[in-house]
């Protein structure tokens, strides 16, 4: 092979390597594009389940937040005795849950108010309903919670 | 030519042109006729490794040399190169294997809602039949509307806060608040997603106190 290159003329033999790196600069040129397209491709595929993801984690929670509501409303002794073990959970002081034909309170002292909101939502996950009211009251440190929910 | 025979009685030449006087003279000899630029080709092939300075082409060493790389950069090129055939590669892995846990994650979702569901094929669509199936009365949302910004309103100086969740508003209740932190607070407002609506303060020896309502839109 070397020795039919070497018996070509100069200008036959600029000719070979001419054709040689067109064909291995399109090698390369195809390759980088081929890859790039790929990444183009997958970060597509990526935002299409992500999206697929959060919009059925979304409507799950619709449908568990109904189901619960629907549960609340059909037996809300049950819901109560929840809440109750929520706020057993949350060490949740002076917790007192009162509730009337129209609404639901929940009052309760917690100073840190991280675990408070955890709490909120928490009790919205087992109600199914979001409160309508939130009042914190605050004496130097000690935070005092309200949540007021409307059941009609 | 009769002195040269004189010399080298048994010389025989190669001859390389057709030449009469030559032919004659040295009968014996071969004669090939080839043409100066042949002949000058066959020379600098045979003697191609003498330096030749009017030969020219593409060498390596003689372009690191002109532009002074050293080895660092050629360290420095090989990693960018190598980065930008690597980049693509792992991304493209990462994102297919993120891909691949979102959808795992997706099919255990309806796993849980249904578990004789055996193929999710289009998520979107499943999962609002799934809604429909059930006809629900109220669409709750767990988002509750501002309850992030309670975090951010966690200031010892603000001693009632109400929140009325459904008209997006909260009501706060200043006692005593520094002019310059109440200041900083009004201005960070907008950066937090929330709005001024109503002022009520009274400003005394550098302090804030009243109501304030702000709007909620996080």
């Amino acid at each position: 092979m070397k020795e039919i290159f070497s018996n070509l003329q100069n200008r036959e033999k600029s000719l070979l390597i001419i054709l040689a790196c067109i064909i291995i600069l399109g090698i390369l040129l195809s390759s980088a594009t081929n890859l790039y397209s790929n990444l183009q491709n997958s970060s597509q595929k990526l935002n299409s389940a992500k999206s697929d993801y959060d919009y059925v984690y979304q409507q799950a929670e619709v449908l568990s937040l109904n189901l619960a509501q629907k549960s609340f409303l059909l037996d809300a002794e049950n819901t109560y005795a929840e809440l109750d073990e929520a706020a057993r959970d949350f060490e949740l002081i002076n917790y007192i849950l009162t509730k009337d034909d129209s609404e639901l309170k929940i009052v309760y002292i917690l100073n840190d108010l991280e675990k408070s909101l955890l709490f909120i939502e928490e009790s919205v996950k087992i109600i199914g309903i979001t409160p309508a009211f939130i009042d914190v009251s605050r004496l130097n440190e000690i935070k005092r919670f309200t949540v007021i929910y409307n059941i009609k | 030519m009769n002195m040269w025979k004189s010399i080298r009685e048994n010389f025989l030449p190669k001859i390389y042109l057709s030449n009469n006087i030559l032919a004659e003279n040295f009968k014996n000899s071969e004669i090939e006729d080839v043409s100066l630029e042949s002949l000058h080709l066959v020379f600098i092939k045979e003697h191609s490794f003498l330096p030749n300075l009017y030969r020219g082409g593409f060498h390596l060493d003689y372009w690191i040399k002109r532009y002074q790389i050293n080895k660092l950069d050629l360290a420095l090129a090989i990693a960018a190169m190598s980065l930008l055939v690597i980049y693509p590669i792992s991304s493209t892995f990462l994102n297919n294997s993120y891909a691949d846990e979102y959808k795992t994650e997706t099919v255990s979702l309806f796993k849980k809602i249904n578990p004789n569901i055996k193929k999710v094929v289009n998520p979107r669509r499943q999962i609002d039949e799934i809604l429909n199936s059930y006809s629900l009365e109220q669409a709750s949302n767990l988002n509750i509307s501002g309850l992030d910004s309670i975090k951010r309103l966690d200031i010892a100086e603000i001693t009632k806060l109400y929140m009325d969740i459904d008209k997006s508003e909260a009501q706060l209740t200043l006692s005593g608040l520094g002019s310059t932190q109440y200041q900083f607070l009004i201005n960070l407002l907008p950066q937090a997603n929330l709005t001024l609506i109503k002022e009520d303060i009274k400003r005394s020896e550098g302090q804030v106190s009243g109501l304030i309502v702000i709007g909620l839109s996080g």
